[in-house]
């Protein structure tokens, strides 16, 4: 094996928890994981600050702090705006970055980078790389500028046929058939014609008119349907029975802006079907696109996109409306990573001269923000079968990590890496209250108790913070700001006024005692330049940061990565393998993320990005000093 | 007509007052009736009419009843009127036969494999149940017991709220999701 390696490999899998890693393989299984472990070097110490998404894959590709690379939370603050929370976006994409990447520093070298849905790539600036979408949490879709938990998606997101309302999809019920062409043989055939909305798409695409066709093959009732473009059973998308998914199907979407038309790819779960075929469900996948998602766009030739769905965010959204159960969520997070893989092979065999590799998984993290809680249960059942699902989802992941190892070959150094892990979920901190009772906060919750008037008049926010009456606005998860007269609008703290009311705001969340708990959950609050001391604290932090204990986060965001609570750790994975990589090593000091892309640049002797801060962990080196 | 109109007139009630036909006779309309329907032989319909108008039923003629929007339509007639009466009903009809020889249901909500029902039963019962079909209200005078016996489900009524009561917490479970707090958990979905 050469001194050093050919390539570089990053395998990111969001909110992958060693601790629980470790867990399970000590129950046995995950043998790819075991692999990597005893191949190369594991840091079980792996830390990194803010412990959220887009800060954490922001220094993972450019090697540099939160306070260089520009992004601290997961959500923006759009400067001159005021400092309300409703005025952020969700933090993804390259746009934002103020850090160069990896990618783009060998790039410019001539080397040729293949990134996947790598939450902060997209748009690319690479001239001889691929790339496919990443500015969000899924592939090929987006999130930036977004507020709250929006995104949108190519082609669009996934829906529901029903016959009970749900919030998204349709809702209607069966008729007799008529007017249709090759009726399949069986009894009494129903239709139910549906005006299909295509939702959260990136462009906006017509609706189309669907009809779903239900039959009794037998005696026992309705078992069967069909989903049709038109009232043609020969023209059927799939014929399915209860509980059985559809193959693949391929359709044509009109986009509404220029009336082109895209392929669309998609699969249908056949949730409910009652014998008279009055209780009817039919989940649908969203419709992955083939285009508008890869940079340079012509290497979308180089895959295959016919027979895989993107199945964003593993339909968790659909588990929570009520829709999917846990197996068919499992089945989709299969879904996704199959779309994944299908992504990576065909680019690789394409690019086989390739000479840098980016991608990110998040299944784990969509779990844990679903099921975390239930696996510190004392009802064993509730436990056990949170259980059965997280390992089931670490096994889709490890035949990811196999299938990756085989394809790396022995010339390719590997890192595999989570941005941050979890903790469940505690009592909540609100800031803005805390602040309050110190006289900062101008903070009132909304007093009609009425959902819909709240939805109707506030546009999803239940509560009102005067920011013109406020010496202090808390915004995003780790911030407060001092509302300084002439920066913000609507502020009124007088710049002579700014350290005085600074130090009220740290001394109000320190002092701060929890209602729920009577203990104060605020572990650190510091100045703004003082969280320079762990890479925080740049022009998009607030004046002044804190951080909570680990047993009040809402699954993470908040807290130091040293923080455990329950089954629960904030610690991020970390190992490498791969040329000059120690084998079956255990590397027990803390290392940072910002520390990968050093390491990348040192073990392959390419050109380092201009902002990395981080350094090569010579440690888990068999030779650690390369330079001539 | 109103949306809430619209929502309780999507299930329909036809009541045919057949005296001169025979239940136990043979033709295309019934025996297509009687494929389905649930028969009680032991009925006594004398009055039904009656209770039927004062349900807020409207008369009909048969060749009339194709496209009626009302919610229960009370059609005096024969054998053809049984013909036009099933031609004209969809899933979301309940037809119900008042002829010489017994009463039959058919239709919506109806249990189509209890062939008959031995229970008897009088006009009061039968407008009750057609009542709580097709969604109509009854008066405090109403002494009717409903004919389970002819339901394809008995706790029907129980089922529909369960299901509004699903649906509504599912539109709350939408709300909260969209109201949450910034310092509130975000799924990353």
């Amino acid at each position: 094996m050469a001194a050093k390696a050919k390539r570089a490999a990053l395998i990111g899998y969001d909110c992958l928890i060693p601790k629980r890693l470790e867990v399970m393989l000590a129950q046995g299984g995950l043998d790819n994981f075991r692999k990597f472990m005893q191949e190369g070097s594991y840091i079980p110490e792996g830390f990194n600050l803010p412990t959220v998404t887009p800060p954490s894959w922001a220094t993972i590709c450019t090697g540099a702090w939160p306070r260089t690379h520009g992004v601290e939370d997961y959500y923006y603050y759009h400067e001159g705006r005021s400092l309300d929370y409703k005025e952020t976006s969700q933090a993804f994409g390259s746009s934002i970055l103020t850090a160069e990447t990896i990618w783009d520093a060998w790039d410019k070298a001539g080397k040729k980078c293949l990134v996947v849905n790598y939450p902060m790539s997209w748009p690319s600036k690479m001239q001889h790389g691929v790339m496919i979408m990443g500015e969000g949490l899924s592939p090929a879709e987006t999130r930036w500028p977004l507020h709250g938990n929006e995104h949108k998606e190519y082609l669009c997101s996934e829906s529901v046929i029903s016959t009970d309302f749900y919030p998204m999809g349709s809702q209607g019920t069966f008729d007799d058939a008529e007017g249709w062409a090759n009726l399949p043989e069986g009894e009494e055939p129903l239709e139910m014609n549906v005006r299909m909305h295509f939702k959260e798409a990136i462009e906006p695409l017509e609706d189309q008119t669907w009809h779903c066709l239900v039959w009794q093959s037998g005696d026992e009732g309705y078992d069967r349907m069909a989903l049709c473009p038109e009232k043609d059973y020969a023209k059927a998308f799939f014929t399915i029975q209860l509980g059985q998914w559809s193959e693949p199907a391929q359709h044509d979407f009109v986009v509404k802006a220029d009336g082109r038309t895209e392929k669309g790819v998609f699969r249908a779960k056949l949730m409910q079907l009652s014998d008279d075929a009055e209780e009817f469900k039919l989940y649908i996948s969203g419709i992955a696109g083939r285009c508008g998602f890869i940079a340079p766009a012509e290497a979308a030739a180089q895959i295959d996109f016919t027979k895989h769905i993107t199945a964003n965010d593993i339909g968790l959204v659909a588990y929570l409306h009520g829709i999917i159960d846990t197996d068919t969520v499992c089945e989709l997070v299969d879904f996704h990573s199959a779309w994944l893989w299908n992504t990576i092979e065909s680019l690789i065999k394409a690019n086989a001269d390739w000479d840098l590799f980016y991608m990110h998984s998040h299944p784990i993290d969509w779990f844990y923000h679903g099921w975390l809680s239930e696996l510190d249960s004392t009802d064993d059942a509730v436990r056990t079968k949170a259980e059965k699902m997280e390992r089931y989802i670490y096994e889709v992941e490890d035949r990811l990590l196999g299938r990756l190892m085989d394809i790396m070959g022995d010339e390719t150094v590997m890192c595999v890496c989570s941005d941050h892990g979890a903790t469940p979920l505690g009592p909540i901190l609100n800031t803005a209250h805390a602040l309050k009772e110190a006289g900062l906060c101008s903070y009132e919750p909304k007093k009609s108790e009425n959902y819909w008037d709240i939805y109707e008049e506030t546009e999803g926010f239940n509560y009102v913070l005067d920011v013109s009456k406020s010496l202090a606005v808390p915004q995003r998860y780790m911030f407060v700001y001092v509302n300084l007269k002439g920066r913000y609008p609507g502020g009124i703290v007088e710049q002579e006024d700014y350290e005085n009311v600074r130090d009220r705001i740290i001394n109000a969340l320190l002092d701060y005692k929890h209602p729920d708990t009577g203990d104060r959950p605020v572990l650190l609050a510091v100045r703004k330049e003082d969280a320079h001391v762990f890479g925080m604290g740049g022009a998009q932090a607030g004046d002044v940061v804190y951080v909570l204990k680990p047993e009040y986060m809402a699954e993470h965001g908040y807290g130091l990565p040293t923080g455990e609570s329950g089954c629960g750790s904030l610690k991020n994975l970390l190992m490498f393998r791969g040329p000059n990589i120690r084998k079956g090593y255990r590397y027990t000091r803390p290392r940072w993320l910002a520390d990968i892309v050093p390491t990348f640049c040192y073990i392959t002797g390419n050109p380092v990005p201009a902002d990395a801060e981080g350094a090569p962990i010579y440690q888990i080196m068999e030779n650690p000093n390369l330079v001539d | 007509m109103d949306d809430k109109d619209k929502i309780m007139a999507e299930k329909k009630a036809i009541l045919l007052m057949l005296p001169s036909v025979a239940l136990s006779g043979a033709s295309e309309a019934l025996d297509k009736l009687k494929k389905k329907a649930v028969l009680l032989a032991n009925a006594d319909s004398a009055g039904l009419e009656a209770l039927a108008l004062e349900l807020g039923g409207k008369k009909f003629e048969a060749a009339a009843l194709e496209g009626a929007e009302d919610a229960l339509l009370v059609v005096q007639g024969d054998e053809a009127a049984l013909a036009a009466a099933l031609e004209a009903a969809d899933r979301r009809t309940l037809v119900v036969v008042a002829a010489a020889d017994g009463v039959a249901f058919y239709g919506l909500a109806v249990d189509s494999k209890a062939g008959s029902v031995a229970r008897a039963v009088n006009a009061q019962d039968i407008a009750v149940t057609i009542a709580t079909i097709a969604d109509l209200p009854v008066s405090a005078q109403c002494t009717g017991g409903i004919i389970y016996q002819a339901m394809k489900n008995p706790n029907l009524k129980l089922d529909e709220i369960r299901k509004l009561k699903e649906a509504l917490v599912r539109m709350e479970s939408v709300i909260q999701r969209d109201n949450r707090e910034p310092w509130d958990k975000h799924d990353c979905a």
